[in-house]
């Protein structure tokens, strides 16, 4: 069965990339436009991974990982998208993301960071 | 005189006795009550004497019922030629008996006030029994004021009004208003109606106000007044209930309105809805007055009407044809308030006449802003709101511009005045882009239609506004989570290259199944057109049919 990923971003075509990308590898994606989704999402269905961006309106990328890990504990990594030098990706570490990448993101890179991470959690 | 069409007509009852002023008798309910005493209290130059003397003449001239005027304080030659500059022939309204003027002194009044005993009253007797007489004007009251401090005095002041009710006259009398005094003192509870006249000099604005009215319904609240050369004509501040204004609003045909700008129609869903209210607010030079513009010329060829206070009708045709808005060839009517002076009121009704008389469908109010000069919030929201009322009820469309005084925040709602009074709201700002000012368009509100909250530019070409598509790198803006700039430009035109970048290295896997490979082939022909439209529009580059495909690709 193919890894479930969730996307949180508030941007159309970001959603519209990752998908695209996140399809190459077959793996079976939920799109979400922000945390308040993103939590929605998380509720209606269990996920491997989880990737979200940090600025986003109603609930962005630090409350949804604070009220993610709460809900649901430490289990399923969160890879957060940021733009460099974010200030912010300092609080979404510490409220439990596992990793960051920048954006705009490489494809590539995005698959590293996915098998990497989908690997140590088995 | 001058009529006042917006002013519901009243029924003619026996029991009131119409003042003929324009306005009063719909404040008044009506009119004066018959055979009570009314009072018109005020300061010098309020206007009593004027409105006195109007309601005489109306009675004469307009009602067939001839009046009486007693007055101590002026000479024959001044009195006439004060109601001359009105228009009102005294002289041969007097002659005929119809407005017989009696100049008198105060003992006249106060000795031995019996029908029969006081001489004064024998007289007013004779004109009510012989020519029919019956509404009396005394100007002024004051003159007795230190008379009627003392007992016997007042008695006999009683019994002189009691005797001209029973001749079956309406008294009217005026009185100044001493501060010191209010607007009780001594005359207050002998009479039956009481209106305040007051001045404010320094707005150059007259009010009248009921400030007692025994025994019938009145409009509360000061009324804007003005003396003109057909009179005193009153604005009264709201209206009584007539059908036309309680009526439901007329059933918006489903077609909605183009606002002129294809790009705003495509946001709002079509367009504006038919009978609403749209208010477009922004900063000064924000295109407000131009995108109003495009409205009413849109409905050609139906004539649109323009209330204008700050320009005139040529300033107007002038600016707008640099956008290539063409007035005259539009069929856009302006409407020039401009003097700043007169009553919001009387703007409105004067507007109100015309649009019901045109048929107009389609009304601009520029602007809001000074729509409301001299006016408190309050008073500003009741007129607007009762003039949309009206409108509505008649299926007119009507857009009001507001001058904002500053960029908005996080909220631009919260800086926009009345934004209740709106079925759609279009807010209208600037972004700075690498410190350049972009203009940009949001609707945040719409009646009838799903508000995508999104930004987009908005600019001027000499053929009227274009709104282009999502404002190019910058989301969030209107919400309080503005992305920098200039990182998410960057991050709107390499998302899409670095995706064709990696898919390209993808894509030669030869052992890639041929299906996924034409699937990532069409992604990437996507994206790549994705990015030369950003970078057309960018650097102002006409587009070749590479629009960046909108999402969902399958």
């Amino acid at each position: 069965m193919s890894p479930r990923i969730l996307a949180i971003d508030d941007t159309e075509h970001l959603r519209t990339v990752i998908r695209l990308t996140l399809e190459y590898k077959k793996y079976e994606v939920k799109l979400a436009a922000d945390g308040v989704e993103g939590l929605e999402a998380a509720r209606a269905g269990a996920f491997d991974l989880i990737i979200c961006d940090i600025e986003m309106p109603r609930m962005g990328g630090v409350e949804f990982v604070t009220q993610y890990r709460a809900e649901f504990g430490p289990a399923t990594p969160i890879i957060m998208l940021t733009a460099e030098g974010d200030e912010k990706i300092k609080a979404a570490r510490a409220a439990g993301a596992t990793d960051a990448l920048a954006k705009p993101f490489e494809p590539m890179q995005l698959f590293a960071a996915i098998d990497r991470h989908l690997k140590e959690r088995v | 005189m001058t009529g006042n069409k917006l002013l519901v007509e009243l029924p003619q009852t026996a029991d009131r006795v119409r003042t003929g002023v324009p306005g009063l008798d719909e404040i008044l309910g009506g009119g004066l009550l018959r055979q009570r005493v009314a009072l018109l209290k005020g300061g010098p130059g309020a206007g009593k004497t004027t409105l006195a003397l109007q309601m005489l003449v109306a009675g004469a001239t307009q009602y067939d019922e001839p009046g009486i005027l007693l007055t101590f304080e002026q000479v024959p030659s001044q009195l006439f030629a004060d109601a001359a500059a009105m228009g009102w022939d005294l002289k041969a309204l007097h002659d005929d008996y119809r407005l017989r003027v009696m100049f008198i002194e105060p003992d006249e009044v106060l000795d031995n006030p019996g029908r029969q005993a006081n001489r004064l009253l024998v007289n007013v007797a004779e004109l009510a029994e012989d020519h029919g007489s019956r509404r009396l004007v005394i100007d002024s009251l004051s003159h007795l004021g230190s008379i009627l401090s003392k007992d016997e005095a007042r008695a006999a002041f009683i019994k002189f009004m009691l005797e001209l009710k029973a001749l079956g006259l309406t008294p009217i009398g005026t009185a100044e208003y001493l501060p010191e005094t209010g607007i009780g003192g001594i005359d207050a509870y002998l009479v039956d109606t009481l209106i305040l006249l007051e001045r404010d000099a320094e707005r150059s604005r007259r009010t009248l106000e009921v400030v007692k009215s025994r025994g019938h319904y009145h409009i509360a609240g000061k009324h804007p007044f003005e003396i003109g050369a057909d009179g005193v004509v009153v604005y009264p501040h709201s209206y009584p209930a007539a059908a036309e204004a309680n009526a439901e609003p007329a059933p918006s045909p489903a077609i909605p309105l183009s606002s002129g700008v294809p790009g705003l129609d495509e946001m709002l869903g079509g367009g504006y809805v038919p009978g609403s209210t749209i208010l477009v607010a922004g900063l000064s030079g924000t295109f407000k007055s131009v995108l109003a513009a495009h409205f009413l010329a849109s409905g050609a060829p139906s004539t649109g009407l323009w209330i204008s206070f700050q320009e005139s009708a040529a300033d107007l045709a002038r600016s707008f044809a640099g956008h290539g808005i063409a007035f005259a060839d539009s069929r856009i009517e302006v409407f020039e308030a401009l003097t700043g002076r007169d009553p919001v009121q009387k703007i409105l009704s004067a507007a109100d006449d015309l649009i019901t008389g045109r048929g107009i469908q389609r009304v601009v109010i520029d602007s809001l802003n000074d729509l409301a000069a001299g006016l408190t919030g309050e008073e500003r929201a009741e007129a607007v709101r009762w003039f949309l009322r009206r409108l509505h009820a008649r299926g007119v469309t009507v857009l009001i511009t507001q001058r904002l005084a500053r960029v908005t925040g996080r909220n631009p709602l919260s800086e926009i005045d009345h934004a209740e009074l709106a079925d759609t709201i279009i807010y209208l700002g600037l972004v700075e882009i690498e410190s350049r000012l972009e203009k940009v368009i949001s609707v945040l509100k719409h009646r009838g239609g799903p508000v995508a909250g999104d930004l987009r530019s908005i600019h001027a070409t000499n053929s009227g506004l274009v709104v282009s598509d999502r404002f190019l790198g910058v989301s969030g803006v209107l919400g309080g989570v503005a992305l920098g700039h200039r990182k998410a430009q960057i991050e709107e035109i390499f998302q899409p290259l670095f995706f064709v970048r990696d898919f390209l290295k993808l894509a030669g896997d030869p052992g890639l199944d041929p299906e996924q490979r034409e699937r990532m082939l069409r992604d990437m022909g996507g994206e790549t057109d994705r990015v030369i439209g950003l970078l057309g529009r960018y650097f102002d580059q006409p587009q070749k049919n590479n629009e960046p495909k909108k999402e969902a690709r399958p």
